[in-house]
C-alpha cells in the first residue's frame, strides 16, 4: 500500500497536466498589421506593396502579347492560332462582364489604392525618423492613389473616390458612380499635393530607386487625366475649359520639367526604346518620367521568322498604321483616308511623293525604327545580313492559315523594343516599359491648346518639337483648327505606336467606329528579286467597335453588389 | 418515490459539487488496482470464497441449442438472483453447481428469447433458446456508451459483422455502402490502398467538412485500419440526441464502430481464407487505329484543313497489312491485365475465463492491381500497383475483481502500398491513366526491337514506360492504436454508481520511398523518301527525348501522426421499481499531432441522462460542451443540448392484446450539434502577416514587401445544426419491422468567404476571413423495412430494404443577386450544395443559314459552325451567354440512396444478396472517355456530319474538331446523370455438416463464393466510367469474384 500515493499522484497529474492552456495554441512568426507601421523598414515594404500593384503593362498580356494586337496599329498572330491568347478572346467577343480578356486591372488597382490608402491613413503615426522619408513616403503613396485612379478610370469610367481604406463593415451598397470630372479633381489633387511636397524628387538619382514615383510623374499623371477629361468621350458638350485645363496642366508639366534642361527629348528614336534609362543626377536619357520596371524578356517572342529560334510573331504592324508615317522630304501625310470602309482603297496624297509601287521609300525614320517591311535589312549579329522577304515563298512570308503563330498576318513585323542585334535564341532583351516619357506631355499639350484656342503658334511649337527629334519637317503653316487636329492625332498615333496610347485614345475621342472595324494588311508579291508588287488585303473584320467597347464592362460581381454599379453600367453591357 | 429522489439528489450534487470527481475516481481505480494487484495470487480463491461460500453444491450439466438443434456456444446461464455462473462451450454444454436445488437457470444470449429453467427435477438440462425477431433488449451502441435498443430515442442504425463480412472490398468504408439507411458512401477509386470512399450521412449540411466523424472503440480513428473481421458492429448517429455528446463536432453525424471482444469460456480459433479476382467492369475503350486515323481526318476537314492521313494508309489501318508501318495497338490489351489477384487470410482467437476475456486477430490482405507490368528480373524492382496489409488486434477484458474491470486494446498495421513512379512520383494512376487513354492506337510501339520504350511522336508519353520503366514507389505505414481503460463500480457510494477511465495513444508513420529512373524512348519515324528493299517506306527509330536508361535514383519523405486521448467518464444506473434513470458525464480532451504542424486540440464534457416510465415513456437529454484550439479564447467553447423521447405505444394496455403488432413506437428529438472542422485554413481568429522578399523597389523597406495572407476574425465559431427527428418504429408477426424516421436540420453559422463584399474593396477574398454566415437546410427520411422469416426448420428468408432521401437547400449563401437580365440570378442561394450550371443545347445546328438566324452563340468568344450545339436564349434577349446560364440536373452528392439486401438460407447453405444504388445524382464528364480532345471512342463514330444529319441516322456527339469550340462546355450534354443500381454483393455459403467434422474436432467449416459491384445499370451516355468516379483520372473501381473458406476449431 506504501506505493500507492506515488502511482496515483502520477495519473492524478497526467489528467491535471491539461492545463488551462491546452486550446491556447500561439502559431509562431506570424505578425498583425499593427505590427507594420511601428517599424521604418516595415513601413518601408508596405509602400513596396503599395507599389506591388503598378500594372506590367507592355508584352504581358496574356502571353508576351503587346496590348497594341487589339488595337488598329496591329494584328496578333495568335489570333486564330492560340485560342487562349488576348487577342483570340478579344476578336472572339469574350469581353464580358465577368471575362476580360486584358487581364483583371480592376481588382488590382482597386488593390493598390486601398493599399495606398490603408499607407496613408498610418504613415503619420508611422515610426519612420530618418530624413524627410516619412514626407516623401507620403508624397508617393498619394501619387500611387492618383495614378491607380487614372488607370481604373480610363478603363472603366469614372468610379467612386475612396481615400480611406473600408471599415469591415462598411456598407458598399450606398456607392455612387461619381462624374468624370469630380474623379479628375481628386486626381489633380492628389497629383498637386505630391508636387507641392518638397521631399518629392523630381527624378530618380540612384539606380536603386529605379521605378519609384516623381514629382515629373505627378505632371504627367496629371496633364493624362485631365486631358480624358477634355476628350469627346467625357466632353460630349466641348466645353472649352475643359480643354483650357487640359492644356494649362500640360503646359505647367512642360514648363516645370524643361526648366533648366532637366528634361528634355532623347536625340535618337531609334535607339530609345532599345535599353533601359540611365539612371543619374544628370542622365542621358532625359526623356523618361517613368520608367515601370519589369524583368527581361527572351528575343524569341515578338520576333521574325528568318531568326533561329524565334517562338511567335505577336503584334505585327497593321497597314493603317504604316499609312499613318508621313513622307519625310515633304512632311506631307502619304494616305489622305480611305474611299470604301475596308480601307482598301487609299486616298493616296499626290503631294506627298508616296509611290504606291515602292512604300516604303522615304517615310518618316521613325516608320524604320517601328516596322520590318519586305526589303528591309537586319543584320544577323555574324555580319550576314538578311534581308526581310514576307512575299510568299519568304523567309518571312505572311500566313494567315492557322495553324502559324511564327508568321506575320499583316505583311509587317515589329521592331520597335526588339533589339535587332540580339542574335541568338537565348539573348534577352532588357527593357523597363517607358510609362511616361516627356514627349507625352508635348502632344496632349498640342492637342489641348489646339482644342482650346486653334492652331496656335505654340500648337505648332510643340507638335514640331516631337518632329524635329524624328528628323521630320516642321508641320505647314496655315493649318485649320481640324487639320491641325488630324495632325496632332497622326503625331500621336505614330510617336507612341506599341505604346499603349492608341487603344486608350480612340476610344476617348470615340472614334472606335471609324479605325476598328476593319484592320488591313499588305502582300507583297515578288516580280524580281528587287521588285514587288502590293496588294491590300483584310486582315481581320470585328465587331469590337461597337459603342460598348469604348470603356470596360464593370466586373460583374461589384455591378451585382452595389446597386449603383448594377443601374449605371457602362453601356451597353 | 421519495428514496429514488433522494438517491438522485443525492448523485446530483455529488456529481457537481465538482468536476474534480472524475479524478478522484480514477484514484478510487487505482487504489483498487492496486490492492487487485497486491493480491493477485490469492484473487481467484478470494472471489470463490465471498461468492460462494461453503455450502453443499449440485452439479448441472446441460446443453443449449438453438431451434435447429444446433449448439449454441457463449450463453450465458446464471442461477437465479445469485452471481453464480458460467457461459456454453463449443458443443453448447456447460456445467454449473448451483447452491439451491430448486434453483432456476437464467439462459440468455444476444439474439436470443431469453429463457428460464428449473432444475428442480431435471440435473441435465437440453434448453432451446428461440431467436428473437424484434430484439428490443438488445444492446445497441450509442455515444460514449451502450443502450438497450428499446430505450434508444434518437436516430440511429447499425449493421453487424456478419454482413460487413460479406464484401470482399478491401476497405471497410467500401462495404458500408447501402446497409445503413442514411449512410451515403461514394467510393473515388479503385486503386489498391488508395481507394478513398467519401462518407455521408444524411446528405449534405454544410460547405465546409461534410463528413461525419469516425469513432473506433470510442476514438477517432481511420476506418482504413480496421480488418472487417475484427468489427463487432457499426452504427450510424445521425439526429441531434444521439450526437450531442460530441457537441462541436457531431454535426455531420458521427460512426461508430466497435470491435470484437473474447466472450466464450471455450477458446475459438477460426481461421479464414479468401482468393478473388478484381477486374475493371467499365474501362475507357478507345477506338481502333482505322476509326481514329478516319475522325481524325474528319475532324481536319471539318475545320477547312487537310486530312492528317492519306486513303493509302486508311487502307492499312483497315486491312492490318502493315503492322509495323500502320499499326493498331490496343492499349488496354497491352498494359492491363485480365484479372487481379486478391487475397485474405484471418486467424482470430477469442475466449475467457472469469476473469480474464480476449479476442485475438491476425490479418492479411493481398490486392494485385489491374496493370500489367514487366517481370521483375531485367528490371530489378517491382512497380506493379498493389497493396499488402498484415494486420493484427488484441482486445483484452479484464475482471480484477468483483467491481474493477480493465481492458485493453492494441491493434496495428503495417501497409505496403507500391505503385509505379509514373510521371512525378505522386498520384502514379492519374498520369497513366490520362496518359494511356490519351494514346491512339495508331501508335507504334510499346517497345522497339531491343526492347526501348517507342512512342509515334516527340513528347509523347508511353503508359508502357510510366508503368515500367519509371520506377516505382512504395508506401510503407504502420498504424498502433492502443486504448487502455479501467471501470471501477461505485457501489460504494450508491448502487448503480461506476466510473471508467481511458486513455488511448495511436501512432501513424508514413514513410514514402520513391525510386524513380530515367528511361530511353524512341520515335518511330517513316520515311516515304527512302525506300526498302520490299519497295515500302523506310523505318528506323529516332531519340524521342534525350532520356537515357539510368538507375534508380533514391529519395523519400515521411510523416508522422499521433493522436492521444484521456477519456473519464462517472456513469449511474438503476432502476427503482418502473423507474429507470441512468446518466454519463464524460470528460474528454484528444490532441492530434500531424508532422511539424502546432497541435490539433479539443477538449470538452459528454451527459447523458436518461429515464424512463415501465419502459412505456422515455426521456432523454444529451449534451456536448467542448470546444478547440480554431477559435479565440472567449468563444472556445460550446454548448449543444438535445433532448428526446419516445414513447412505446404497444406496451399500453390497449395494445397488449394485438398479438399482430410486437413493437410500436413513436420517437422524436430536438437540439444543437456543432461542427468545428471548416477547411484546411487553421487560425482564423488571428491575423496573419507576412514580410517577403521580391518587394518592387530595393530602396524601399529592405526590398521586402508586406504580405497579407489574412486579416482575422475573432468572432470565428463553429457551425451550429438545429435538428429535428421524429421516428416511427413497428414490429409485426414476430417477422416484419418498419421504420420510417423524418427529420430536419437547419445548419447555421456555417463558415463562408463573404460573397458581397465588392472586388473594389482591395482585398483578395482569401484574406478576407471568412465569416460564419451561410445557412443550410438539409430535410429528408429514411425508411427501412426488414422481413425475417423461419418458414421451417430448413428454410428462412430474410429481406432488409432501405431507402434514404436527403435534400439540401442553401438558404443564405452571401451571394450577391445577379442582374435583373440573367435567367438565373443565384448560382447557389437557393440552390443544393454543388448544384451544376450550364448551358442549355436545343439542338445541332443544321446549317450556316440556321445559324444567322438564331440568337449570337456568344458563350466564350468561339463561332458556331453547323453540327455545333444551339444552346437556349433563356432570357431571350437574341443573345445565348451567361445569362441565360441555368441549373443543371442535381449535384454530384446523391439525394436519395437504397439497399436491398436478401438473404435466404436452406440446410446448409446459405444465398446473400445486396443491391444497392443512388439516384438524384449528376456528374460533369467532360473529360476523357467523353469529349474528343485526346482520343476518341465509340461515341465520336457517330459524331455530326452533314451527311448523318441529312439521312436522320442517330447523332452522339457534336462536329468533331481540332480546335476550341463552343460544344465543350458546361452545358446539359456533359452534364449527366449518375443515378445507378448496382448488385453490390452476392454470396453463396455452404456449412459442412456438423457430424462430418466432430471426429475432426473441427466445429466448422463453411465455404463460400462472393462478389463485389458485379452488375451495375445506370443512365450514362457512354459506358465508359463506373458512374461512381467523377473523373477520367481515376482508377477504375474494380469489380471482385472471391473464393473463401473458414474452419472454426
Amino acid at each position: 500500500m506504501k506505493k500507492f500515493p506515488i502511482y496515483a499522484l502520477v495519473i492524478f497529474f497526467s489528467l491535471a497536466g491539461c492545463n488551462k492552456k491546452f486550446l491556447d495554441i500561439t502559431p509562431n512568426g506570424q505578425i498583425t498589421l499593427n505590427d507594420i507601421f511601428n517599424d521604418e523598414n516595415r513601413t518601408g515594404a508596405y509602400l513596396n506593396r503599395v507599389y506591388g500593384h503598378m500594372p506590367t503593362y507592355y508584352w504581358n498580356y496574356f502571353f508576351y502579347a503587346f496590348l497594341s494586337g487589339i488595337s488598329d496599329d496591329a494584328h496578333d498572330s495568335d489570333v486564330g492560332n492560340e485560342t487562349s491568347s488576348m487577342a483570340h478572346q478579344w476578336f472572339g467577343n469574350a469581353l464580358t462582364p465577368s471575362n476580360d480578356p486584358t487581364g483583371d486591372t480592376y481588382t488590382s488597382l482597386w488593390a493598390g489604392i486601398y493599399d495606398a490608402n490603408v499607407f496613408l491613413a498610418n504613415i503619420d503615426g508611422a515610426n519612420v525618423t530618418t530624413g524627410n522619408k516619412k514626407m516623401r513616403y507620403k508624397a508617393e503613396a498619394q501619387l500611387l492613389r492618383a495614378f491607380y485612379y487614372l488607370e481604373l478610370v480610363k478603363k472603366y469610367g469614372p468610379l467612386p473616390w475612396i481615400d480611406k481604406p473600408f471599415d469591415p463593415k462598411f456598407d458598399y451598397s450606398q456607392l455612387k458612380r461619381p462624374s468624370f470630372q469630380d474623379i479628375t479633381n481628386n486626381i489633380v489633387t492628389d497629383c498637386d499635393s505630391a508636387i507641392g511636397n518638397p521631399a518629392l524628387p523630381l527624378r530618380i538619382t540612384s539606380d536603386n530607386e529605379r521605378g519609384r514615383l516623381t514629382k515629373a510623374a505627378a505632371y504627367a499623371i496629371k496633364s493624362e487625366v485631365l486631358l480624358f477629361n477634355a476628350s469627346p468621350l467625357w466632353n460630349p458638350a466641348n466645353d472649352a475649359a475643359k480643354w483650357q485645363a487640359a492644356s494649362n496642366g500640360a503646359k505647367e508639366g512642360l514648363q516645370a520639367l524643361t526648366a533648366g534642361g532637366a528634361f528634355q527629348l532623347f536625340g535618337d528614336y531609334g535607339t530609345y526604346f532599345l535599353h533601359n534609362s540611365d539612371v543619374s543626377a544628370a542622365p542621358l536619357d532625359r526623356e523618361t518620367i517613368f520608367e515601370r520596371p519589369l524583368g527581361s524578356v527572351s528575343a524569341l517572342i515578338n520576333s521574325i521568322p528568318s531568326k533561329p529560334g524565334m517562338m511567335k510573331a505577336g503584334s505585327c504592324p497593321s497597314q493603317e498604321l504604316v499609312d499613318s508615317y508621313d513622307m519625310q522630304t515633304t512632311g506631307e501625310p502619304p494616305i489622305l483616308g480611305y474611299q470604301d470602309d475596308q480601307h482598301l482603297q487609299p486616298i493616296v496624297n499626290p503631294a506627298s511623293g508616296y509611290d504606291p509601287g515602292n512604300p516604303f521609300v522615304n517615310r518618316d525614320p521613325r516608320f524604320y525604327a517601328t516596322v520590318w517591311y519586305n526589303g528591309a535589312v537586319y543584320d544577323m549579329g555574324n555580319g550576314i545580313l538578311h534581308t526581310m522577304a514576307m512575299y510568299a515563298g519568304g523567309a518571312d512570308q505572311i500566313l494567315q492559315t492557322p495553324p502559324s503563330r511564327r508568321n506575320t498576318h499583316t505583311g509587317y513585323y515589329l521592331r520597335k523594343f526588339i533589339d535587332p542585334t540580339i542574335p541568338d535564341q537565348n539573348a534577352q532583351n532588357s527593357s523597363n516599359w517607358k510609362k511616361f516619357r516627356l514627349a507625352e506631355l508635348y502632344l496632349n499639350y498640342a492637342e489641348a491648346e489646339n482644342e482650346a484656342n486653334g492652331p496656335t503658334p505654340d500648337v505648332y511649337n510643340a507638335v514640331n518639337a516631337i518632329r524635329t527629334r524624328a528628323t521630320m519637317p516642321n508641320l505647314p503653316a496655315g493649318l485649320s483648327q481640324d487639320q491641325m487636329r488630324d495632325r496632332i492625332r497622326k503625331e500621336r498615333r505614330v510617336e507612341f505606336a506599341f505604346e499603349e496610347e492608341r487603344f486608350w485614345d480612340v476610344r476617348r475621342w470615340k472614334i472606335l467606329d471609324k479605325t476598328d472595324k476593319f484592320v488591313t494588311g499588305m502582300e507583297p508579291a515578288k516580280i524580281t528579286d528587287t521588285t514587288f508588287s502590293f496588294k491590300r488585303f483584310i486582315v481581320r473584320s470585328t465587331n469590337v467597335w461597337q459603342s460598348k467597347f469604348l470603356l470596360f464592362p464593370i466586373p460583374l460581381k461589384d455591378a451585382s453588389i452595389i446597386p449603383d454599379f448594377g443601374k449605371n453600367q457602362n453601356p451597353g453591357w | 418515490m421519495r428514496k429514488f429522489d433522494d438517491h438522485a439528489n443525492d448523485l446530483l450534487r455529488r456529481i457537481f459539487k465538482n468536476v474534480l470527481l472524475v479524478k478522484l475516481v480514477v484514484i478510487a481505480m487505482l487504489i483498487n488496482t492496486f490492492q487487485a494487484a497486491a493480491f493477485r495470487g490469492s484473487t481467484k480463491e478470494k472471489i470463490d470464497l465471498k461468492d460462494h461460500p461453503v455450502v453443499n453444491t449440485m452439479p448441472i450439466q446441460g446443453r443449449v441449442m438453438n431451434e435447429n438443434g444446433e449448439p449454441l456456444s457463449g450463453v450465458s446461464i446464471i442461477e437465479k438472483g445469485t452471481d453464480n455462473g458460467t457461459y456454453s462451450a463449443a458443443d453448447g454444454s456447460f456445467s454449473l453447481n448451483v447452491k439451491d436445488e430448486n434453483a432456476v437457470l437464467v439462459i440468455s444470449n444476444v439474439g436470443f428469447v431469453k429463457s428460464e429453467v428449473s432444475i428442480k427435477n431435471n440435473r441435465t438440462p437440453i434448453i432451446l433458446l428461440a431467436t428473437l425477431q424484434n430484439n428490443m433488449e438488445e444492446a445497441v451502441v450509442v455515444g460514449y456508451g451502450k443502450q438497450k435498443k428499446i430505450s434508444v430515442t434518437g436516430a440511429i442504425a447499425s449493421i453487424q459483422t456478419k454482413e460487413l463480412k460479406q464484401s470482399p472490398a478491401a476497405n471497410l468504408a467500401v462495404s458500408l455502402a447501402g446497409r445503413l439507411p442514411g449512410l451515403t458512401a461514394i467510393q473515388k477509386s479503385g486503386e489498391p490502398g488508395r481507394d478513398i470512399t467519401q462518407l455521408f450521412i444524411r446528405g449534405q449540411g454544410t460547405v465546409n467538412v461534410q463528413s461525419p466523424i469516425i469513432l473506433v472503440d470510442g476514438i477517432e480513428r481511420d476506418l482504413k485500419s480496421i480488418d472487417p473481421n475484427e468489427v463487432e458492429s457499426v452504427t450510424i448517429l445521425k439526429d441531434a440526441s444521439s450526437t450531442a455528446v460530441f457537441g462541436v463536432r457531431g454535426a455531420n453525424g458521427v460512426i461508430l464502430v466497435t470491435t470484437r471482444r473474447g466472450k466464450s469460456e471455450v477458446p475459438e480459433i477460426g481461421y479464414s481464407f479468401q482468393a478473388g479476382m478484381q477486374d475493371f467492369p467499365n474501362l475507357i475503350k478507345p477506338v481502333n487505329a482505322f476509326d481514329y486515323a478516319t475522325l481524325k481526318n474528319l475532324a481536319l476537314t471539318n475545320d477547312g484543313l487537310s486530312p492528317a492521313y492519306s486513303d493509302y494508309a486508311l487502307e492499312r489501318y483497315k486491312l492490318h497489312d502493315d503492322p509495323l508501318r500502320y499499326p493498331d495497338n490496343d492499349w488496354n490489351k497491352i498494359n492491363l491485365k485480365k484479372y487481379a489477384f486478391m487475397q485474405r487470410h484471418n486467424l482470430t482467437i477469442s475466449g475467457g475465463s472469469k476473469f480474464a476475456k480476449y479476442f485475438v486477430n491476425a490479418g492479411y490482405l493481398g490486392q494485385g492491381g489491374q496493370f500489367r507490368t514487366e517481370p521483375h528480373q531485367p528490371l530489378g524492382y517491382d512497380p506493379a500497383f498493389k497493396l499488402d496489409r498484415y494486420s493484427f488486434r488484441s482486445n483484452i477484458d479484464l475482471q480484477l475483481n468483483k467491481n474493477l474491470s480493465a481492458f485493453l486494446n492494441v491493434a496495428g498495421y503495417v501497409e505496403k502500398v507500391n505503385s509505379p513512379w509514373g510521371a512525378t512520383g505522386s498520384n502514379a494512376s492519374l498520369y497513366i491513366i490520362a496518359f494511356g487513354n490519351d494514346m491512339p492506337a495508331n501508335v507504334p510501339g510499346p517497345l522497339t526491337q531491343k526492347g526501348e520504350i517507342l512512342v509515334g511522336s516527340a513528347g509523347q508519353w508511353s503508359q508502357y514506360a510510366l508503368i515500367n520503366r519509371s520506377g516505382y514507389v512504395k508506401t510503407t505505414s504502420g498504424n498502433i492504436t492502443s486504448s487502455y481503460g479501467m471501470e471501477q463500480k461505485l457501489n460504494f457510494i450508491t448502487e448503480g454508481l461506476s466510473a471508467k477511465a481511458m486513455v488511448s495513444f495511436d501512432i501513424t508513420p508514413v514513410n514514402n520511398l520513391s525510386a524513380a529512373r530515367g528511361y530511353e524512348s524512341w520515335m518511330q519515324v517513316i520515311d516515304p523518301n527512302l525506300k526498302g528493299a520490299d519497295g515500302k517506306d523506310s523505318i528506323y527509330n529516332v531519340p524521342s527525348n534525350a532520356g537515357v536508361n539510368t538507375p534508380l535514383s533514391i529519395s523519400g519523405t515521411r510523416s508522422f501522426t499521433s493522436l492521444s486521448n484521456v477519456q473519464a467518464s462517472v456513469n449511474y444506473a438503476r432502476v427503482f421499481n418502473k423507474h429507470s434513470l441512468s446518466s454519463l458525464l464524460l470528460f474528454q480532451q484528444q490532441s492530434l499531432i500531424i508532422n511539424e504542424q502546432l497541435p490539433f486540440n479539443s477538449r470538452g464534457f459528454a451527459t447523458r441522462w436518461a429515464y424512463n416510465y415501465d419502459s412505456r415513456y422515455f426521456f432523454e437529454f444529451d449534451a456536448g460542451y467542448n470546444g478547440s484550439e480554431q477559435f479565440a479564447k472567449k468563444r472556445r467553447y460550446g454548448f449543444f443540448p438535445a433532448v428526446s423521447g419516445a414513447w412505446v405505444i404497444s406496451k399500453e394496455k390497449f395494445l397488449k392484446d394485438a398479438s399482430a403488432i410486437d413493437l410500436l413506437k413513436l420517437r422524436g428529438s430536438y437540439g444543437l450539434v456543432g461542427n468545428d472542422r471548416l477547411g484546411g485554413q487553421r487560425f482564423l481568429y488571428l491575423d496573419d502577416v507576412q514580410l517577403t522578399g521580391g518587394g518592387y523597389s530595393p530602396s524601399l523597406g529592405l526590398g521586402q514587401t508586406v504580405q497579407i495572407n489574412l486579416l482575422k476574425n475573432q468572432n470565428l465559431q463553429w457551425e451550429v445544426a438545429k435538428k429535428t427527428d421524429l421516428g416511427l418504429e413497428l414490429g409485426l408477426f414476430n417477422s416484419v419491422t418498419l421504420s420510417v424516421d423524418l427529420f430536419r436540420e437547419r445548419r447555421d453559422n456555417i463558415l463562408r468567404n463573404r460573397g458581397t463584399v465588392p472586388l473594389m474593396n482591395g482585398l483578395p477574398i482569401s484574406v478576407l476571413a471568412p465569416v460564419n454566415i451561410g445557412v443550410v437546410e438539409n430535410k429528408g427520411y429514411e425508411v427501412e423495412l426488414d422481413y425475417q422469416k423461419k418458414f421451417d426448420k430448413d428454410w428462412s428468408f430474410l429481406a432488409k430494404l432501405n431507402m434514404s432521401y436527403a435534400r439540401n437547400r442553401q438558404l443564405y449563401a452571401d451571394e450577391p443577386l445577379l442582374p435583373p437580365d440573367y435567367a438565373y440570378r443565384y448560382r447557389e442561394t437557393g440552390y443544393r450544395i454543388g448544384q451544376q450550371f450550364g448551358y442549355l443545347v436545343d439542338k445541332y445546328f443544321g446549317s450556316e443559314q440556321e445559324i444567322q438566324l438564331s440568337p449570337v452563340q456568344n458563350v466564350g468568344g468561339h463561332t458556331s459552325r453547323p453540327g455545333d450545339f444551339k444552346y437556349r436564349d433563356i432570357t431571350g434577349d437574341g443573345v445565348v451567354d451567361q445569362r441565360d446560364m441555368a441549373p443543371i440536373l442535381f449535384s454530384s452528392v446523391p439525394e436519395y440512396s437504397f439497399g436491398a439486401a436478401l438473404q435466404a438460407s436452406y440446410k446448409n447453405f446459405d444465398l446473400s444478396i445486396l443491391f444497392q444504388g443512388v439516384t438524384n445524382v449528376s456528374n460533369y464528364y467532360m473529360f476523357r472517355g467523353t469529349n474528343s480532345v485526346s482520343n476518341y471512342v465509340a461515341r465520336h463514330l457517330e459524331s455530326w456530319t452533314p451527311e448523318r444529319a441529312s439521312k436522320g441516322l442517330p447523332i452522339e456527339y457534336p462536329r468533331l474538331t481540332t480546335q476550341a469550340n463552343p460544344n465543350e462546355i458546361m452545358n446539359n450534354f456533359f452534364i449527366n446523370d449518375a443515378s445507378y443500381i448496382r448488385l453490390k454483393n452476392a454470396e453463396i455459403g455452404y456449412n459442412l455438416p456438423a457430424r462430418m467434422l466432430s471426429r475432426l474436432r473441427i466445429r466448422g467449416i463453411r465455404i463460400f463464393a462472393n462478389g463485389f459491384n458485379l452488375m451495375t445499370w445506370d443512365r450514362l451516355p457512354t459506358k465508359n466510367f463506373d458512374p461512381e468516379l467523377t473523373g477520367d483520372l481515376s482508377y477504375p473501381i474494380v469489380r471482385i469474384y472471391n473464393f473463401g473458406i473458414n474452419v472454426n476449431f
